[in-house]
C-alpha cells in the first residue's frame, strides 16, 4: 500500500469541505478522482500534499505517517503535485524551470552541475519539450506549458503524483498524448491520483475511480462500475426522472440576446472559441456542459467582466461596455460564487440590489422577492455570511431580481444544493417564466435540471458549441454524449 | 487629577478618532495605505492658519478653507499618485503595494517641501474660535477644547448616519465588503473611489484644522502624524472603522496618562510598545479583516 | 487564481551586450575615477554613493528575488554601524575587527528580526521591519550613556585620512558585495529564492522550505548592510541616528533600488550612486533640492517603473 489516508476531515469556516474520507492508493496504480464542483476533490488533494492543515484523520506513505507535515517535507518524501494553473518562473528558461525541481534542499547550492543539467534534459525529452528547452515560458503554447508543469512534477522521481485537472484546456489530441504520458509514468513504477471533470475521457485511463460528493466519498471501484452507480449518476446528472416536458421554443419570439463569434483567450488558453447563440424573449435558455467547458466564461464575456472578441447584442442593440452599465440596462448576472455582501444582513443585500429603483417600486419589489423566497423574509436581519448554502443562493437570485432585470443570467443555480432547495429553485424558475416579465438564461452542469426547465439548450464542450436546439430533441440527438 | 486625565484623554481621543477614520475608510474601500495622510492633515491646518491671518475671516470661512484644501490634496493624491500606479502594467501585486507606499511617501516629501518653501518650516496654529473656560468636576477646561471634541464626534456621527442611511453611503460599505458584488448590482466603482477620496479629504481637512487649533502643525510634522495614525489603525485593525474608533480612544487615554504620570517626552513610547505587541501577537488588530 | 504573466522578465537577460563585458569595462573606470581631476569633496560624494549602492543591492536581493519588501534596512545598517562605533570608541578593538564585528552583529540582528517577521503576510512584514527601526532609535536614545544618544558616537580611529584611499576602500566594498550578491542571485540558490518569492506554493510543492530560504536571504543581505554600515562609520568618523538609524534613509534606499531597476542587483547599485550624486547636485538649490529630487524620483516611478535599466530594455525592444 503506497498511500493510505484514513478518515480525513477538513472544515473551512461553516463549510465541511471533506468529511470522513478514506483513500488508498497501491503501487503502479492510476486513481481517478471525480465529483461535481464543491465536492471536495481539490481540497482532498491539497490535504494530501499538506497545503491545507488536516482537521482530523491520518495520512501515511508506506510506513511513514505524514499527517501534519509541511508541503515541502511531503514533497521530499516522494509525493509531488501538478497544479491546475501553470505557474512557471517567467524569467527563466524552460530548462531552468525543470532544473529548479531537481535541486536538492540545500542552501549551499552554488553551481548547476552537468549531471543535473543532463537529468533535466532527459525529463524534457520524456515530455517532448526538447526543442523549446532554451526558450522562455512566455513563448510557449498552452499545451507545452502544461507539459512543463508535468515535467516539474516528474523531476524528483516521485512515488506518487497528484494531478489537479491535467487535461483542462487541452484539445482532444493533446488529451490523448497526455494520457499516454501518464500511462508511461505508471509503467515506470509510479502511482497517480488525478482529478478531472472530464469523466468520460478519464475513465479509459484510470485503473480505479473514486467519486465524491459534498465532501464525502460515494463510490470507489472500477471505472465502469462507478459510472453505472445510481448515486453517482444522480449527483452528476440530477435525478433520473426527466420530468414533464417543457413547451418547445417559439421561434417567433424575438431574440433578447444574440451572441456571435464570441472568443475569449486567457493568455494562451482558449476558453471560448467562436461561440454563437441566441436566447429568446420570455423563454428559459440553458447552456450545459462539463466544468471547464466555458459556461461561466460565456456569461462573464457577455457581461464584459472579461475581454472578448465577437459581438453581443441585447434587445437589438450592442451591449454596453462595462458591467455596471450592463446590469442597469437589464442584463443581470447571478454568478457561481454568488458574491454576496457577507457582513450585511439579508435585507441590506436586497436593498443594495434595489438601489436604482424609485422608492415606490422598491417596496413592491421587496415584497415580490420575499414572497418568492419566504425564507429570506424570515431571515431579514441575519448576516448573509451565516446563511446556509441554499439560502445564500436564494439571496443571490433575490438580489439580482431586485434590479428588475429583463434578462437574468444564473450561473449554476443548483450547485451544491440539497434536493429540497433544488425543488424550490425549480418552482422559482417556473414562476419567473410564468410572470412573463423576464427571460432566463441558465448555465448548468446538472443536465436533468436543465432539461426540465429550458425551452432551448446549447451544449458547450471545450469552449465550443457542439449542439443547439429545442429541448425535446436533446436527449435523442446528443443524450448519449452526456448521460 | 483623575478627572483631569479623563477629560484630556477624552479630548485627545476625539481628535485622534477623527484623524484616523478617514485613513481607515480609505483602506477599507480602496485598499490604499495613504502614507501622505499626515501631510494632508498638516496642509489643511496650515491653510487654515494662513486664511485666519489674512483679514478677519470668520471661523466658518477658516474651517471651510482648511477642509477644501484637504479635499483638494486628497483628490490630487488620487489623480497624481494612486491612479497612475494602478494603471501601470507588468506590476505584480507585491510590486504595486510597494510602489503605492513609496509613491505616497514621495508625495509626502513633495507636499512637505512645497509647504515649507511657501510658508516656512515652523509650527503654526489656528487661533481658538471661542475663548473662556468652564468648570467640569473641578477642572478648568477651555471651551474651545470642548468644542473641538464636539465637532469631532459630531462629524463622526454624521459619517455614521451617512454610511448607514444613504444610498451612496451604503454603497461605500458594500464596496469595502465585496467590490465585485457591487459592480454586478450596477454600481460604477470608479465613482465610488472618487467619493471615498472626497470623504477622506473632508475628514482629513477638518481633523487638520482641529489639530492646528489644539496642538499646532508644521510641514515636517506630517510624517509623525502619519506614524501615530498608523499605530492606531493597526491596533484597531486595518479596514475596520469601529476598530479605529476604539483604538483611538485607547491610545489617546494611554498617551495622556503617560504624559501626566511619567513625563511628556515619553508620550509616544506606549503606543510603540502596543504596536509591537499587536504585530507580534495579533497582527490583524482588534477587528481587522483584510 | 494567478495570472502568471504579471512578473516582469529580467532585464539583464535582454541586454544587447554581456553584463560581464560591461563590468570589465566599468570597474577600471571606477577605480580611476578619483584621478580624473575631481575635488576631494566630489570624491567624498561618490564614496557615500558607493556605500549606498551596497545598501540598495542588499535590498534588491530581498525584494526583487525573495519578494520581501524591507522597510527597515536602516535597522540592519544601524546595528552594524553602532556595533563598530561602540567597540572602537571603547578602545576594545582596532577598526578592521570592529567592521567584521559589525557585520556579524548585523546578521544576528537580522535573524532576530526575521524569525518572527517572516510569519506575517502582506503589508505586516514591511510594517514590522519599519517598527524595528523605530524601536532601535528609541533604544539608542534610552541608553544614550553608552550609545551617545541623539548626538552619536565619535569614532577615534580612522581607516585612512586620504579621500582617495577612502574612495577606493568603498569601491572595493561595493565591488566585492556586487560580485558576491550577483553570484548568489544567479546561482541555484538564487533560482530557489525567486521561486520562493514569486510562487511560494509551487516552491513548497517542489520541496523547498519558504522560511529557511527567506531567512537565509535576509541574513545574507544583513551581512552586507552591516559591513557597509560599519565601513561608512569609520569613513564619516561618527555613528549617528540621522544617518544610520533613520526610517527616511531606509525609504531612500528603496527609491534607489526601484529607480535603478528592481530584480537586477546592478540596477539598484547604479540607482544608489545616482540618488546620492543627484542629491548633492541639487544642493545649490537650497531648500528646493529635496523637492526636486522627490519629484524626479516620483516621475521615474510612474514613467519608468522598471527603472533606469528599463530604458535600455525599451531601446532594445524598439528594434
Amino acid at each position: 500500500m503506497l498511500l493510505k489516508a484514513t478518515d480525513l476531515h477538513k472544515r473551512f469556516g461553516g463549510l465541511q469541505a471533506v468529511s470522513g474520507v478514506n483513500l488508498t492508493v497501491g503501487e503502479r496504480e492510476i486513481v481517478g478522482l471525480i465529483g461535481p464542483n464543491g465536492s471536495g476533490k481539490s481540497t482532498l488533494l491539497s490535504l494530501l500534499m499538506g497545503i491545507h492543515r488536516i482537521d482530523g484523520g491520518t495520512v501515511r506513505i508506506g510506513e511513514t505517517d505524514i499527517t501534519g507535515w509541511p508541503p515541502h517535507r511531503i514533497a521530499r518524501s516522494g509525493m509531488s503535485m501538478m497544479f491546475q494553473h501553470s505557474r512557471p518562473l517567467l524569467q527563466q528558461t524552460v530548462l531552468e524551470n525543470v532544473l529548479l525541481a531537481l535541486l536538492p534542499d540545500s542552501m549551499l547550492n552554488f553551481r548547476f552541475s552537468e549531471e543535473l543539467r543532463g537529468r533535466a534534459r532527459a525529463i524534457l525529452g520524456q515530455v517532448h519539450l526538447t526543442e523549446v528547452a532554451d526558450r522562455l515560458p512566455g513563448e510557449l503554447a498552452f499545451a507545452d506549458l502544461r507539459r512543463l508543469e508535468l515535467a516539474k512534477t516528474l523531476a524528483a522521481h516521485p512515488k506518487l503524483m497528484l494531478l489537479d485537472e491535467p487535461f483542462a484546456g487541452l484539445s482532444a489530441t493533446e488529451v490523448r498524448e497526455f494520457s499516454t504520458l501518464i500511462r508511461t509514468m505508471r509503467d515506470e513504477g509510479r502511482s497517480v491520483i488525478l482529478v478531472d471533470h472530464n469523466v468520460k475521457g478519464v475513465h479509459a485511463l484510470v485503473d480505479r475511480m473514486v467519486a465524491m460528493s459534498s465532501g464525502a466519498k460515494i463510490a470507489d471501484d472500477r471505472p465502469d462500475r462507478v459510472l453505472a452507480d445510481e448515486q453517482v449518476r444522480r449527483v452528476y446528472l440530477g435525478s433520473g426522472a426527466s420530468g414533464t416536458a417543457v413547451a418547445a421554443s417559439q421561434t417567433s419570439s424575438a431574440p433578447i440576446l444574440e451572441v456571435a463569434d464570441l472568443t475569449v483567450r486567457y493568455g494562451k488558453a482558449c476558453a471560448l472559441d467562436k461561440v454563437s447563440l441566441t436566447a429568446r424573449q420570455g423563454e428559459v435558455t440553458a447552456i450545459v456542459g462539463l466544468n471547464g467547458a466555458g459556461k461561466s466564461t460565456l456569461f462573464h464575456a457577455v457581461c464584459r467582466l472579461v475581454r472578448s472578441t465577437g459581438s453581443v447584442h441585447f434587445d437589438g442593440h450592442a451591449i454596453a461596455d462595462n458591467t455596471a452599465q450592463i446590469a442597469r440596462s437589464g442584463v443581470v448576472l447571478c454568478p457561481e460564487k454568488r458574491e454576496l455582501f457577507g457582513d450585511m444582513t439579508v435585507f441590506e443585500n436586497l436593498r443594495i440590489g434595489g438601489s436604482h429603483l424609485p422608492v415606490a417600486d422598491f417596496r413592491q419589489r421587496i415584497d415580490f422577492v420575499e414572497t418568492l423566497f419566504p425564507r429570506l423574509a424570515e431571515r431579514r436581519k441575519q448576516n448573509a455570511r451565516t446563511l446556509s448554502g441554499g439560502e445564500q443562493q436564494q439571496l443571490a437570485i433575490g438580489r439580482a431580481l431586485m434590479m428588475k432585470p429583463k434578462l437574468l443570467l444564473i450561473d449554476e443555480p443548483t450547485l451544491g444544493l440539497a434536493p429540497v432547495v433544488l425543488d424550490l429553485i425549480s418552482e422559482t424558475i417556473e414562476k419567473l417564466r410564468a410572470s412573463g416579465e423576464l427571460s432566463l438564461f441558465i448555465a448548468e452542469q446538472n443536465i436533468t435540471f436543465a432539461l426540465r426547465h429550458a425551452n432551448s439548450i446549447h451544449l458547450l464542450e471545450q469552449g465550443q458549441i457542439v449542439w443547439s436546439g429545442p429541448t425535446h430533441r436533446f436527449v435523442d440527438e446528443v443524450g448519449h454524449k452526456v448521460l | 487629577m483623575l478627572v483631569q486625565l479623563l477629560i484630556s484623554g477624552f479630548l485627545i481621543s476625539a481628535i485622534y478618532a477623527l484623524a484616523t477614520t478617514g485613513f481607515t475608510l480609505l483602506y477599507g474601500v480602496s485598499g490604499i495605505l495613504n502614507l501622505a495622510h499626515g501631510t494632508t492633515l498638516v496642509t489643511a491646518g496650515i491653510v487654515a492658519w494662513y486664511v485666519a491671518g489674512l483679514t478677519s475671516f470668520g471661523p466658518l470661512q477658516i474651517i471651510v478653507a482648511g477642509v477644501t484644501s484637504g479635499v483638494v490634496v486628497g483628490l490630487l493624491t488620487y489623480a497624481l499618485i494612486v491612479r497612475p500606479i494602478q494603471r501601470l502594467e507588468g506590476l505584480s501585486e507585491a510590486d504595486e503595494h510597494v510602489f503605492m507606499l513609496v509613491g505616497t511617501l514621495l508625495w509626502t516629501i513633495i507636499l512637505q517641501e512645497i509647504l515649507a518653501n511657501v510658508f516656512g518650516d515652523v509650527p503654526v496654529s489656528v487661533p481658538q474660535i471661542v475663548s473662556g473656560v468652564v468648570n467640569i468636576f473641578g477642572v478648568r477646561t477651555p471651551i474651545s477644547s470642548l468644542m473641538v471634541a464636539a465637532i469631532s464626534w459630531g462629524l463622526l456621527g454624521a459619517l455614521w448616519l451617512y454610511v448607514g442611511f444613504t444610498k451612496s453611503g451604503r454603497s461605500l460599505l458594500a464596496a469595502s465588503i465585496n467590490p465585485r458584488g457591487l459592480v454586478l448590482c450596477g454600481f460604477n466603482l470608479t465613482m465610488i473611489h472618487q467619493v471615498v477620496w472626497i470623504i477622506y479629504g473632508l475628514l482629513a481637512g477638518v481633523a487638520g484644522v482641529l489639530i492646528a487649533m489644539v496642538h499646532g502643525v508644521s510641514p515636517s510634522g506630517g510624517l509623525e502624524l502619519t506614524a501615530t495614525a498608523f499605530s492606531i489603525v493597526i491596533l484597531g485593525g486595518l479596514g475596520s472603522v469601529t476598530g479605529s474608533l476604539i483604538a483611538a480612544n485607547i491610545i489617546g487615554f494611554i498617551e495622556t496618562a503617560t504624559a501626566y504620570l511619567v513625563g511628556p517626552s515619553l508620550r509616544s513610547l506606549p503606543s510603540l510598545i502596543i504596536l509591537v505587541a499587536v504585530l507580534y501577537f495579533r497582527p490583524q488588530g482588534l477587528f481587522g479583516r483584510r | 487564481m494567478n495570472h502568471p504573466a504579471t512578473a516582469a522578465p529580467s532585464i539583464l537577460r535582454r541586454l544587447p551586450f554581456s553584463t560581464t563585458a560591461l563590468a570589465w569595462l566599468a570597474v577600471p573606470c571606477l577605480i580611476a575615477l578619483p584621478f580624473l581631476g575631481l575635488s576631494e569633496y566630489a570624491i567624498g560624494i561618490f564614496t557615500l554613493g558607493l556605500f549606498f549602492a551596497v545598501y540598495a543591492m542588499g535590498w534588491d536581493l530581498l525584494f526583487g528575488y525573495a519578494g520581501e519588501p524591507n522597510f527597515g534596512a536602516t535597522f540592519l545598517i544601524g546595528v552594524g554601524a553602532y556595533t563598530a562605533a561602540m567597540l572602537n570608541s571603547n578602545g576594545i578593538a582596532p577598526p578592521w575587527i570592529c567592521v567584521i564585528a559589525g557585520s556579524v552583529m548585523s546578521v544576528i540582528a537580522g535573524v532576530l528580526l526575521a524569525l518572527p517577521a517572516l510569519r506575517l503576510r502582506g503589508p505586516y512584514f514591511g510594517l514590522v521591519t519599519l517598527v524595528a527601526v523605530l524601536i532601535l532609535r528609541q533604544l539608542i536614545i534610552l541608553f544614550s550613556h553608552q550609545t551617545g544618544g541623539e548626538i552619536g558616537i565619535a569614532v577615534p580611529d580612522v581607516l585612512t585620512l586620504s579621500a582617495v584611499a577612502n574612495y577606493e576602500i568603498a569601491l572595493a566594498c561595493a565591488i566585492v558585495s556586487a560580485i558576491m550578491i550577483v553570484l548568489v542571485a544567479r546561482s541555484p540558490f538564487g533560482l530557489i529564492l525567486q521561486a520562493v518569492g514569486q510562487d511560494p506554493l509551487n516552491a513548497q510543492a517542489m520541496g523547498f522550505s519558504i522560511v529557511k530560504y527567506k531567512l537565509a536571504a535576509f541574513c545574507y543581505s544583513a551581512f552586507f548592510s552591516g559591513l557597509a554600515g560599519a565601513l561608512m562609520t569609520f569613513y564619516m568618523g561618527t555613528a549617528s541616528l540621522n544617518v544610520f538609524v533613520d526610517a527616511s534613509v531606509g525609504v531612500q534606499i528603496i527609491i534607489a533600488a526601484i529607480i535603478g531597476g528592481r530584480r537586477t542587483i546592478i540596477g539598484p547599485a547604479i540607482g544608489g550612486v545616482f540618488l546620492v550624486v543627484l542629491g548633492e547636485y541639487m544642493r545649490p538649490f537650497g531648500r528646493l533640492s529635496e523637492l526636486i529630487v522627490a519629484v524626479i524620483a516620483l516621475l521615474v516611478l510612474l514613467f519608468l517603473p522598471n527603472g533606469l535599466l528599463g530604458l535600455l530594455k525599451l531601446k532594445r525592444s524598439a528594434r
